[in-house]
């Protein structure tokens, strides 16, 4: 048997749904061997599915939960180098396959939005890029506003932020949700906030770095058809104030011709 | 690596009280897979940061047709694995630019019949790629336990001159039929036995105690390192107070930095 035909059969009988596949006797004298492998690849990515996903784990319960992953690992095994971004393929197959596994595993209308906020918690948690690349400044409304890297803006149907880890739903109405998750500066807990629909598109438009405050604020105002007013610019005032405090604003873009 | 918020501010703690040593799961040397590029682009520069005198990881395979399994598969003890890994290694340092250790697997079963065995791999492919070895004895012990060979006399085998770190771990051994390397357990005796027996012919060189899971009290944990301490000091011969420091300086001067004066 060649190195590359062993690696590849060792690879099938590992990701097969069907758990009789065993590796040819080429292999060995001793399949069962070969089977604890399957077994302890099998369940470390489970127990790192689960992980990443509690509260859709509890919501879905254990055997529907243990089945879809099977199907994950049959269907789209990992091919991430990190562990703790196997969460995110899984949640990658869940969105590609999600009418199919809804019908298949009868799935709670939220669980895809549910999946979705977990994984952005987990994703600012880890989120690496610590500081802007480029330099910030004093806030300033005529120039570029930059946000703390670690945030994650991300709206939802169902308002599964507030799903205790335990997956209880009774209050689970539909209602649309835009929300931003942030990484607390001094205890890195990840918080989140639940944003108006002029403060979502604010903070959209801030993530493409190339508007000005005074015309993201403008932008914003225009797309959800509000008035800016006095009592607008004033609320305006607090919420930056506030979003600079939680460390989610950090400052403004440096011009080029005077960093 | 590519971890922020509270994962690189214990990291940076750490780092400020101790040198950093760096050990990796996923590269893949005896894999036929390209090595990962991006992979290795992102440890290269991890190791820079936290200035690593060295990177290890694994004898095995973890990638087969890009799929990652996050397990230590092995590899044939083969003259054609070890030509293989060999070359990988001497990729892998070059992209990191930083001399790299190679670790020997607990493994449970061997493809196809084996043409040498675990220690003349282990020391073909460290001779080969220019490399050093981190001598983990539990895995050794665990092999011994499960594939029916005397672990001292493997031990004796190993390539020692070039062990260049040590790990020892817990192991669990339930299942009657196989012993199972789950660093989830306390140290048993007989490791610790096979690790004296090591050290004293290594001489004193980094001893690693890996614990992933089922932890102990503190106090539990600070014993197992209390005893690996004595068994350090009492196997290995007196030697100026400098070399009893994490990192040999005969070491680091066979495998200098690369770009260093």
């Amino acid at each position: 048997m060649s190195f590359l035909s062993y690696q590849a059969e060792l690879r099938d009988a590992l990701f097969a749904s069907d758990a009789a596949v065993t590796p040819s006797a080429a292999l060995g004298p001793n399949p069962e061997r070969w089977k604890v492998y399957r077994r302890m690849v099998r369940s470390r990515f489970a127990e790192s599915i689960e992980h990443g996903f509690q509260r859709l784990h509890a919501a879905v319960g254990d055997d529907r939960f243990r089945e879809i992953v099977e199907r994950f690992l049959a269907e789209s095994p990992p091919r991430t180098h990190y562990l703790r971004e196997v969460p995110q393929e899984f949640l990658q197959f869940f969105e590609r396959n999600q009418a199919a596994l809804a019908s298949a595993y009868a799935l709670p209308a939220y669980a895809l939005d549910l999946a979705r906020y977990e994984w952005a918690e987990l994703e600012t948690a880890y989120s690496f890029g610590e500081r802007s690349a480029a330099p910030i400044g004093p806030f300033d409304m005529n120039l570029v506003p930059v946000l703390s890297p670690a945030h994650r803006l991300i709206d939802v149907s169902y308002p599964v932020h507030r799903i205790s880890t335990d997956g209880s739903d009774e209050a689970m109405r539909a209602a649309p949700f835009s929300l931003c998750l942030y990484r607390e500066r001094a205890s890195h807990d990840v918080a989140v906030l639940e944003l108006t629909p002029v403060t979502a598109s604010m903070l959209s438009l801030m993530q493409g770095r190339s508007s000005t405050l005074t015309e993201i604020v403008r932008n914003a105002a225009e797309s959800v058809g509000v008035t800016v007013d006095i009592a607008f610019v004033e609320a305006l005032s607090t919420l930056l104030a506030d979003l600079i405090e939680r460390g989610v604003l950090l400052g403004s873009l440096v011009p080029k011709e005077t960093s | 690596m590519r971890r922020g918020g509270l994962y690189l501010a214990s990291l940076n703690a750490c780092a400020q009280r101790w040198p950093i040593v760096t050990h990796g799961l996923t590269m893949s040397l005896g894999g036929v897979d390209p090595l990962p590029a991006e992979y290795l682009a992102t440890l290269a520069s991890f190791v820079r940061r936290v200035s690593t005198p060295w990177h290890s990881d694994h004898l095995c395979f973890t990638v087969a047709g890009g799929v990652v399994t996050h397990e230590l598969l092995p590899l044939p003890f083969t003259a054609e694995a070890v030509e293989h890994v060999a070359v990988r290694v001497m990729r892998a340092q070059d992209a990191l630019g930083i001399p790299m250790a190679v670790e020997n697997i607990s493994y449970y079963a061997h493809p196809g019949a084996p043409e040498m065995d675990e220690a003349d791999f282990a020391a073909a492919v460290v001779a080969r790629a220019g490399c050093s070895l981190l001598l983990d004895v539990n895995n050794v012990y665990v092999n011994a336990q499960n594939h029916g060979f005397d672990a001292q006399a493997m031990i004796a085998k190993m390539p020692l001159d070039k062990v260049l770190q040590i790990h020892v771990a817990g192991h669990d051994t339930s299942d009657p039929s196989l012993v199972l390397d789950t660093h989830a357990e306390a140290v048993r005796d007989e490791v610790y036995d096979l690790l004296a027996f090591t050290l004293r012919r290594t001489g004193n060189v980094p001893v690693l105690l890996e614990r992933d899971d089922n932890f102990p009290s503190w106090d539990e944990l600070c014993a197992e390192l209390a005893k690996l301490d004595a068994i350090l000091r009492e196997s290995t011969a007196p030697r100026d107070a400098s070399e009893n420091a994490w990192l040999s300086g005969r070491e680091l001067a066979r495998h200098p930095r690369k770009g260093a004066p």
